[in-house]
């Protein structure tokens, strides 16, 4: 499935070019952390992906946690919906990211773990997914794919903190992914990357003529430069390259897009659709998928009053119930993808086995805007599974310990990020 | 801490090398072994305690190579020098040395660390290869290009190695920072472009008080609703509640407001602090951008402030004074009407009028930059510009690509030296693409390339050119102007007197706050202001107008201090400050009316005195929830006292507050004073910060710990901040730490002296920069350590002057 580019681009890179490299980026924690995952690149390992879900109305706590921890936790009303995948799933109780709080505002932290707060100035940091994308998506056409079902809210973000808006039309996602662009527009990215590229080794040339003049320091300096420019040279050959490569072709058709912005759980579905179908062409390996809370009625038998303000139940036996039906239903949803991931063959296992899907919220508890005690699945990409790891509801678990465990599953040998300093208890690799 | 490294000489060794420099003395001549130390004066003074297994500290002489060429091994011999220079070596309860004794021993080591040192600088310079910051870059490119656009958030953050981002050690350069530079490049040249090619940027609205408020008076939303002829917004916690969808942007840009305004139902506290953010204002995008505060009184008054809106970004206008009583809405939205009965403070808005800005050069001065004296003729229908192609001579596109990268370079270029750049230009026109095209392509390059991105100097004392640039980004963290480059073009600029007027010139006016506004973001830790919020059951009465009006106070106490060139005593000890109402009510001092700053005078009582008891400062060194006074203990070491503080070892476990126990930090560090390895650098850590113990993590004053039990705040154990300096001077408060520390301001005055050394030149000051570093101080004296003397001493000093 794997073009033979990518393993010529990664040769040309070389364990050597990039550890210069990454000699002179010692105080950037990312990079040294991504050293070995580089080096290790002459080995055909299999690839490995991952898909956050992300709810932005939580999911209700007493549905979903079961109270037994271990392998024999009893099934609750929300993890018999997927209850064929029972040994595919680990449901974690008791975590949440720390020094996080502030409640909607929270889903900015969902994916980054950085300190959030009620105030609507607090700056938010990299989120998991593009420090995947950012040191491995130069594997894929697309190095990472942000999408949501209404809206452009995020839960990716950058470096520097700022929100990557979300794509949340299925359509335009499906001619991004499998439609061939016009010639003009391939002519018109390919002259961008080349120009790009006749720059960095115009500059590359011209840093060596200006070394000649220098002493020891300032030649040294300009070596980390120099290495740099040609490292950002070889990856834009990689993106010219794709310009030139037709799409992959998929047997599907282009698929309409929902109108009804209430129709949540079909607008999921529908989407995470397109989700598994990038992931089975080898488009993108890292995916956000936001599911937003939809103010209207879902449609579905039982329901009469809005998504927004059933997760706002205040204990309200009706609202609950309601809330309950909803909920069901995104979690049967979930668990179809899965499935779907797991009938799709993939390098000689199934794109579930190499593909970790994440299923969380900012919110623990809707109704009180708590930030506490997180709902988090975690499905897939080569963990030992069928667990309930049970941590203390009342002093949770950091939850970025567990992005760390995600970040070394995909090969990125750190150990932190954000507030996670060590891979998450009791979570191990199959 | 050792660092084990496989071949650490040992002992026998290290004889062994003492007897090959013997040999070496014999054959040629004696120098050479005389600036070596001699092993003998450790064998007889150190050796007890530091030698073999256990040794104290982790130091062991005979595993310690007689050898500067690593790194941590300079710093150990560095650290050895100190301590015996000041005497905290041997200890005095061991075996206390006359000066006879170790002079000669320091002589020896002095110079060869400092012989060894400027070995170093001969072949690769004090300052090696430092990049443009961020700050730096963003600031550049608007100077070269004449855009105002924000740039810094497209660049990523510096990575947090060094003291200043400006040094080079501390910066990195990966594929991906190329690529942003890359693209943050065609960002700038788009906008350029944009500006130069299109009809100029207008809007201009005025808004009555019914346009500013929500169309449909019957729907419940959290724009402002119309009440007696005025938009009002009432005081609530509600979220975006005083969005004012009128001021949506239509397109990206820098717009200035005039609102005329008033306060409704004032409070006791006198008008209403009101607050203005930008945002989109919808559930789906969190955040929002700070851009002002003010006090709305009862009578009206007409604000004016400028805010950078991203299209379909608006205003947020909102009483914003979280001690004011905030009204409850049902189900998130405000009906019309609904807050009249709740006894609500409010804001009233009669007017406001909107108008697209630019900051810096007009349109017609960016075609100048980027095409000379090029012609443009208007095409579709005045809708756009073209240049008039058809005049253009290559020998005009040449003469354009080196003019700009004269700029670019900061240095005057030869057409032979950018010969690829021309090329790369001219074979785009070869290929058939527009004059200012093929000029971009070559306009991308020139900024990408090192020449640009970093400050590359020949070895030994700098050329004119070098000087310009690095006074311009020292002071005002751009590239330098017209008058500064002329200076260096006529040979100026190796002349002190010119460089001390080009230092007065650049400090003057607005240029002095935007100096000491980009220093002491790094300096005083001030862009961390907003890093942490400050734990609400602690701190119930703070929010972001304190937090705002704190960096103000900060910012225009040291403004004044460059202004009118205070001593640097005043970081200790003043009588006076600058507070707005808001702050004023915050501290608990009274008789402050108004929304700006005023130069307010301070009795001893209010506690106030000196900038590092300034909100501000108590805030970026505590964080949100507690203090501790290890952490501002460095703090105050590091970055106000000039005292290096090593790190600790890394088997130490923090000492972490317990705000629920009944245990005091003072009780938890006691145990420190007992260890002798802790206490060597916890002597000096400690009495800063209890000193400062009584300024809670917000920065208000304490008597007593708080401790939270529940929702509740509950009072803790009393604050005990007596403490003994290590030269054994006892002081009993902050008000008498303040006064022993100020006894010196020549300390103060070194340290400051050293950060702008360090800030400006990109490298840190070494052993061997001591001298120089001491007679900048000592040119100051006679000006008791005034700040500007200080700035102006460092830009004529060897140091800055030298690669």
């Amino acid at each position: 499935m794997l073009p033979q580019v990518h393993y010529n681009f990664r040769r040309t890179l070389g364990r050597r070019t990039f550890l210069r490299g990454a000699g002179a980026a010692m105080a950037l924690p990312w990079l040294t952390a991504m050293a070995p995952s580089f080096a290790r690149a002459g080995q055909a390992d299999r690839p490995r992906r991952f898909v956050a879900m992300t709810l932005g109305l939580g999911l209700h706590g007493d549905n979903l946690f079961p109270n037994k921890p271990g392998k024999d936790y009893e099934s609750t009303m929300y993890l018999k919906q997927v209850e064929h995948l029972r040994d595919q799933i680990t449901v974690v109780s008791g975590s949440s990211h720390p020094g996080v709080s502030g409640g909607h505002r929270a889903e900015a932290s969902m994916l980054t773990a950085a300190p959030m707060s009620g105030s609507a100035q607090s700056k938010n940091t990299v989120s998991i997914d593009q420090l995947m994308a950012k040191h491995l998506g130069d594997q894929t056409r697309f190095p990472s794919l942000v999408l949501g079902l209404s809206g452009t809210n995020s839960p990716s973000y950058t470096e520097n903190g700022s929100m990557i808006p979300a794509e949340n039309s299925p359509s335009r996602l499906f001619t991004r992914l499998f439609v061939d662009d016009s010639p003009a527009e391939k002519k018109r990215q390919a002259q961008r990357a080349k120009e790009g590229r006749s720059i960095m080794d115009l500059v590359a040339a011209d840093a060596k003529a200006l070394q000649r003049d220098l002493g020891a320091g300032d030649r040294d300096r300009l070596d980390y430069y120099f290495t740099s420019v040609r490292e950002l040279e070889l990856r834009m050959a990689e993106s010219e390259a794709w310009a030139h490569r037709p799409k992959p072709k998929v047997d599907a058709d282009k698929p309409v897009d929902i109108s009804n912005g209430n129709d949540f759980v079909n607008r999921q579905r529908l989407m995470s659709d397109m989700v598994r179908l990038a992931l089975s062409t080898d488009s993108s390996r890292f995916v956000t998928l936001h599911f937003g809370g939809s103010g209207g009625v879902v449609p579905i038998d039982g329901v009469a009053e809005g998504y927004h303000s059933l997760s706002h139940h205040g204990q309200d036996e009706k609202k609950l119930a309601q809330l309950a039906l909803v909920e069901s239903e995104i979690m049967r949803a979930w668990g179809d993808f899965l499935s779907d991931l797991q009938q799709t063959e993939d390098d000689g296992g199934n794109l579930l086995d190499s593909t970790s899907v994440l299923l969380t919220s900012n919110l623990g508890n809707a109704s009180n805007h708590n930030n506490k005690n997180m709902p988090v699945l975690l499905a897939g990409g080569g963990f030992k599974h069928g667990q309930h790891l049970a941590f203390d509801r009342k002093k949770n678990y950091p939850l970025p310990n567990m992005y760390v465990s995600l970040l070394q599953r995909v090969g990125l040998e750190t150990s932190q990020f954000a507030s996670g300093t060590s891979t998450m208890q009791g979570l191990e690799f199959s | 801490m050792m660092v084990h490294r496989a071949s650490t000489p040992t002992r026998l060794e290290w004889l062994l090398t003492r007897c090959l420099a013997l040999l070496g003395l014999m054959i040629f001549t004696g120098t050479v072994l005389a600036e070596r130390p001699s092993a003998e004066f450790f064998q007889n003074n150190c050796y007890d305690c530091h030698q073999g297994e256990g040794a104290e500290g982790g130091l062991d002489f005979e595993k310690l190579p007689l050898d500067l060429s690593h790194h941590d091994d300079e710093a150990r011999w560095v650290r050895i020098f100190d301590r015996i220079n000041t005497g905290e070596m041997p200890p005095p309860d061991y075996n206390q040395l006359d000066a006879e004794t170790t002079e000669p021993l320091l002589s020896d080591l002095s110079q060869w660390i400092n012989r060894h040192q400027r070995e170093k600088y001969a072949k690769s310079g004090r300052v090696q290869g430092r990049r443009l910051t961020r700050r730096e870059l963003s600031r550049t490119l608007h100077d070269m290009l004449g855009i105002d656009i924000p740039l810094l958030e497209f660049l990523p953050e510096e990575a947090k190695g060094a003291e200043f981002s400006t040094v080079a050690e501390g910066q990195s350069i990966s594929h991906f920072d190329v690529d942003r530079h890359l693209a943050v490049v065609d960002i700038a040249l788009d906008e350029a472009y944009r500006r130069a090619f299109t009809p100029e940027d207008k809007y201009e609205q005025r808004f009555d008080a019914k346009t500013i408020s929500r169309k449909n008076p019957k729907q419940r939303n959290r724009d402002p609703e119309l009440r007696e002829g005025q938009a009002v917004i009432w005081s609530s916690g509600l979220i975006y509640y005083g969005r004012t969808s009128i001021t949506t942007a239509p397109e990206d840009g820098w717009y200035r407001f005039k609102l005329q305004i008033s306060g409704l139902k004032l409070p006791k506290s006198g008008g209403v602090w009101t607050t203005v953010n930008t945002g989109l204002c919808v559930s789906s995008a969190p955040l929002l951008t700070w851009v002002t505060s003010f006090e709305a009184m009862a009578e009206p008054k007409v604000v004016e402030f400028e805010a950078w809106l991203p299209k379909r970004h608006m205003l947020e206008i909102r009483p914003g004074d979280t001690t004011l009583k905030k009204g409850r809405f049902r189900g998130g939205q405000v009906g019309v009407g609904e807050g009249e009965d709740q006894g609500l403070p409010g804001i009233a808005m009669d007017w406001m009028t909107m108008e697209r800005i630019h900051k810096g050069p007009s349109d017609d001065e960016i075609r100048r930059m980027l095409f000379g004296d090029l012609e443009f003729h208007e095409i579709n229908q005045g809708k756009a510009l073209e240049l008039k192609a058809d005049k253009v001579s290559p020998e005009q596109v040449d003469q354009l690509m080196v003019t700009f990268a004269s700029r670019a370079f900061r240095r005057p270029v030869e057409k032979s030296e950018i010969e690829p750049y021309r090329e790369l230009v001219h074979a785009a026109l070869a290929d058939g693409e527009k004059v200012s095209e093929a000029l971009r392509i070559g306009y991308r390059a020139l900024l990408c390339s090192p020449r640009f991105m970093y400050f590359t100097e020949p070895l030994g004392e700098l050329d004119s050119y070098a000087i310009a640039n690095r006074l311009s980004y020292l002071l005002t963290g751009s590239m330098p102007d017209e008058e500064l480059t002329g200076l260096a073009a006529e040979g100026k600029l190796k002349d002190a007197q010119v460089i001390d007027t080009q230092v007065e010139r650049l400090l003057a006016g607005k240029n002095g706050r935007r100096f000491l506004e980009d220093f002491a973001a790094e300096w005083l830790d001030l862009n961390q202001i907003d890093a942490t919020e400050p734990e609400r059951r602690l701190a119930p009465d703070f929010d972001k107008t304190v937090e705002r009006a704190m960096l103000d106070e900060t910012h225009q106490y040291l403004e004044t201090m460059l202004r009118e060139n205070q001593s640097v005593r005043r970081l200790m000890i003043s009588d006076d400050t600058y507070l707005n109402s808001r702050l004023a009510r915050y501290y608990g001092i009274e008789g402050v009316e108004g929304d700006e700053l005023r130069q307010v005078s301070l009795k001893p009582e209010d506690r106030r005195g000196g900038l590092i008891t300034q909100g501000a400062i108590m805030k970026v060194t505590a964080n949100g929830s507690t203090t501790s006074p290890v952490l501002r203990g460095v703090w105050m070491l590091e970055k106000i006292m000039g005292i290096h503080v090593p790190p600790p070892p890394v088997d130490v476990a923090a000492v972490e507050p317990d705000i629920r126990g009944s245990k005091t930090v003072r009780d938890l560090l006691a145990k420190h004073r007992a260890d002798a390895s802790c206490a060597s650098c916890h002597t000096k850590i400690d009495p800063p910060g209890f000193a400062l113990e009584n300024y809670d993590p917000a920065g208000k004053w304490r008597d007593r710990y708080f401790k939270v039990v529940g929702n509740k705040r509950e009072k803790g154990p009393e604050i005990d901040p007596a403490y003994v300096l290590p030269d054994g001077r006892p002081f009993a408060d902050i008000t008498e730490f303040q006064a022993l520390v100020a006894e010196q301001p020549e300390k103060l005055a070194k340290n400051m002296a050293e950060k702008l050394i360090v800030y400006g030149t990109g490298a840190p000051v070494a052993f061997a920069d001591r001298a120089e570093l001491d007679r900048i101080v000592d040119r100051t004296a006679e000006e008791d350590y005034g700040f500007r003397s200080i700035i102006r001493a460092v830009a004529v000093s060897p140091l800055f002057l030298t690669k």
